[in-house]
């Protein structure tokens, strides 16, 4: 910028100076509100509640409408020539010889007189820098917007961390959606297939819940067949990986009234608060011990809210499904591992994760009444009551539980009994026979049925994870199993 | 005539006149202003501080007639206009307009709130409207015209206080303060010993035509539009129902039965142009108007009852209009 060489060109010069710093101000007085805005709408986004279409509209609408707010401030503050010429006669000490200039013209002036009012003005005129004498400054209102936004952005985060999480998919949904992605695959059309099915029959009113989980169960089991068998060769298997996680989520029921928040929020708070609940919190390392009856899981939270029915290894047992499989519970928390740190996770799968961990208990309990139908052997009973007394001790005495003890151990029972009462799992052995080597659903329904065929001890948890294939059982254990 | 040579002439009257007068300084200033912008001046002060001395000088130093009339109760308005006597002139009587003392350049009216109202609107034509009617006939008074008038503020006993009409018409009121020790020393020096000195003549020649040119200049000086619309917004504050957006200053709605006429507006500005003028400028700046501020509206503002048992001065008031009025 060239210096002004008249005082009319000097009071130009700032005029379009104090424009530009006008402009400038306003655009950064929505700047902040702006993102915190978009911050919030980014949010919303990831963790869907709001949809990729939505967020962009509205985005695009904040961002029409913080133009909008600043054109108008802008217009209601624009600079005029008279607000220069005062501003250069502050400045210079010019004693409004600049705003006698700006205002008055040839017509109302004497030439004389106004010819020296120009050449008085002339001389402060070039005792004026505008770069250096009127330099952009930063609005006390810019700071407040800032602050404001900020703070915004903060009770925002605050509220979402207090607010207990609402939305949830259904597994149908999950499974169809499953079905698309692997349907642009063509190598696991059938796959795909299945899934649709899968979906479709979810849908279905007349489902029990129980023909539902077994559904789910036996597509997750097949994806894991297909997965091994990928592997094996040598092929790349993430996008089924991701699938299986879905689908496994999905095999878990939802708890509504529960508090557990469907994603990780890094937490404000220092301390933790009772009533919330992370979904990396309940990712426990397993160190169950059923001799000993201990749980030392990183789950105290769902302990003190829930009674303490869970530990880490039951959550392992339920990512991999009703049956326990060690190298798929190992699988299953490593994917669900995989899932958290992956970017494009979204809430409803971890939903899915703390739901299916707190409905833990009530499903063990459905799957124990059913053991309890098929007429458990006695021998097996020591182990079940070692696993009661382990679940006594880590539960710290849930309601529950208390309530729910079985008879065989020499207690009165009450009410159905579940899974976790028992303390065995049921292995599907390679040679059941023809009914065994047919559909899955056929296998499904016998799984979720008075099917068990086979009961034998939890490994202790402190071995190694089978093979996440059907466990192999020794030929010598085979009779004395039937 | 240009702006330099306009204070060049009014550097040297002042001058001569502060040889005369010690101290007084603003005074002398303002009382020239007030002159070339064509307006009288009511100075107030203590009897004994140099007020007809001051009009004295100033007549001298422009070379102008000069008269003086002490106010009395019973002074009449014909000891001041004029009167018509009977007269015999080649045989013939016949009545003459005798011209009183009114007709002169510079007209001190010593205490003039002693006399009685009907004698001080004897002054009020003549002050406004530069002429007198007496008997029927109309005369003009002589340019330049000004009438000094002073009045004590001690001695109230039997004196009638100016009316507001007749105080609106003075365009300055100036009050004159004593005298500070250094300033009475001199005064002393100068009074005391053998001598006597006096105001010599500025404009000897052509005096008339000069004054005429330089109260013309005055009002060329320019002055921008938001600096007089300051000057509005000063006077309309004054006004105890205020402004009916931002309502009145709680020191005019509290102190002030009348605020300012427009000559209150009329004589700020003038002021403020002769003011820049005698600084050498020729344009009007904020400094020129807080300059003449008091002195145009101090007497412009009637006081109400409160203000006079609380002591309250019109120039506390106009501080705080002052202090409250914002310049942009």
């Amino acid at each position: 910028m060239s210096a002004p060489s008249g005082p009319e060109e000097c009071i130009d010069a700032l005029r379009r100076r104090l424009t530009l710093h006008t402009l400038l101000q306003s655009a950064m007085m929505f700047l902040a509100p702006l993102f915190a805005a978009w911050y919030v709408l980014f949010f919303l986004y990831r963790f869907a509640w709001l949809g990729p279409d939505a967020t962009m509209t509205a985005g695009a609408a904040l961002l029409v409408f913080a133009a909008a707010l600043t054109a108008g401030r802008f217009r209601r503050r624009a600079p005029s020539p008279l607000l220069a010429a005062r501003l250069i006669d502050q400045k210079s000490a010019a004693e409004e010889r600049f705003i006698t200039l700006a205002t008055l013209g040839p017509a109302t002036a004497t030439a004389d007189f106004l010819s020296r009012l120009k050449l008085e003005a002339a001389t402060f005129a070039r005792r004026i820098n505008i770069k250096r004498d009127f330099p952009f400054r930063i609005d006390q209102s810019i700071v407040s917007s800032v602050i404001a936004a900020l703070i915004a952005i903060i009770l925002f985060q605050v509220g979402f961390e207090l607010t207990p999480a609402s939305r949830s998919v259904a597994p149908s949904e999950k499974l169809a959606d499953a079905g698309k992605k692997l349907g642009n695959d063509p190598r696991f059309a059938d796959l795909a297939a299945a899934l649709r099915a899968a979906a479709t029959k979810l849908d279905q009113p007349s489902l029990s819940e129980k023909e539902k989980q077994t559904i789910v169960t036996d597509i997750a089991e097949k994806l894991d067949r297909r997965i091994a068998f990928e592997k094996s060769q040598g092929r790349g298997v993430s996008l089924l990986q991701e699938i299986a996680d879905d689908v496994a989520q999905a095999a878990e029921k939802k708890d509504d009234a529960s508090m557990t928040l469907p994603f990780k929020i890094p937490s404000l708070f220092p301390i933790p608060l009772p009533w919330m609940k992370q979904p990396g919190d309940e990712s426990g390392d397993g160190k169950g011990n059923s001799g000993e009856g201990e749980g030392t899981g990183a789950q105290k939270l769902e302990q003190k809210s829930s009674g303490g029915s869970a530990t880490g290894e039951r959550e392992g047992e339920k990512k991999s499904g009703v049956k326990m499989k060690e190298g798929q519970r190992s699988e299953g928390s490593e994917a669900l591992q995989r899932k958290q740190e992956s970017p494009d996770n979204r809430p409803d799968a971890q939903t899915k994760k703390g739901h299916e961990l707190k409905n833990e208990g009530e499903r063990e309990g459905q799957q124990t009444s059913q053991e309890k139908k098929g007429g458990p052997e006695k021998g097996e009973k020591n182990h079940a009551r070692d696993g009661d007394e382990s679940k006594d001790k880590r539960g710290g005495g849930g309601a529950k539980s208390d309530e729910k003890t079985p008879e065989r151990f020499g207690e009165k029972v009450s009410g159905d009994l579940k899974e976790k009462d028992l303390r065995f799992v049921i292995v599907q052995l390679p040679d059941e026979g023809g009914s065994a080597s047919g559909s899955r659903e056929a296998q499904g329904k016998r799984t979720a049925g008075a099917l068990p065929s086979a009961n034998v001890p939890l490994a202790p948890p402190d071995e190694r994870p089978a093979a996440r294939d059907k466990q192999m059982l020794p030929l010598e254990y085979r009779g004395m199993i039937r | 005539m240009d702006p330099a040579e306009f204070q060049e002439i009014f550097g040297r009257i002042e001058a001569e006149i502060r040889e005369v007068i010690v101290g007084h300084a603003d005074i002398i200033r303002k009382v020239l202003v007030a002159f070339f912008a064509g307006g009288h001046v009511l100075l107030e002060g203590a009897p004994g501080l140099g007020k007809t001395l001051l009009v004295k000088s100033l007549s001298r130093a422009l070379g102008l007639s000069f008269k003086r009339v002490q106010f009395t109760p019973d002074l009449m308005p014909a000891d001041i206009i004029g009167t018509q006597l009977l007269m015999e002139t080649e045989g013939r009587r016949d009545f003459q307009f005798k011209q009183g003392p009114i007709f002169a350049h510079l007209v001190l009216a010593d205490e003039i709130n002693r006399a009685t109202p009907k004698t001080q609107s004897a002054v009020l034509e003549a002050m406004e409207e530069r002429q007198v009617t007496a008997f029927g006939v109309t005369y003009r008074m002589d340019s330049p015209f000004m009438v000094l008038a002073t009045q004590n503020p001690i001695e109230l006993e039997g004196t009638y206080p100016l009316p507001e009409a007749q105080l609106d018409r003075f365009f300055f009121k100036l009050l004159v303060a004593h005298p500070t020790p250094e300033e009475l020393m001199e005064i002393l020096h100068r009074t005391t010993r053998a001598g006597e000195q006096d105001a010599a003549e500025v404009l000897a020649e052509g005096a008339h035509a000069v004054i005429a040119r330089m109260q013309l200049l005055l009002r060329q000086v320019l002055i921008a539009a938001p600096l007089e619309e300051y000057v509005v917004r000063l006077v309309h504050s004054t006004q105890p129902d205020g402004d009916r957006k931002n309502g009145a200053l709680a020191e005019v709605k509290d102190y002030i039965r009348y605020g300012s006429s427009p000559r209150g507006a009329q004589a700020i500005i003038l002021g403020a142009k002769g003011n820049a003028l005698v600084e050498g400028r020729v344009h009007v700046s904020y400094d020129d108007i807080a300059a003449v501020v008091y002195p145009s509206l101090r007497h412009r503002l009637i006081l109400n009852f409160q203000a006079e048992a609380e002591n309250v001065t019109a120039d506390q008031i106009l501080k705080a209009v002052i202090d409250k009025v914002p310049r942009h």
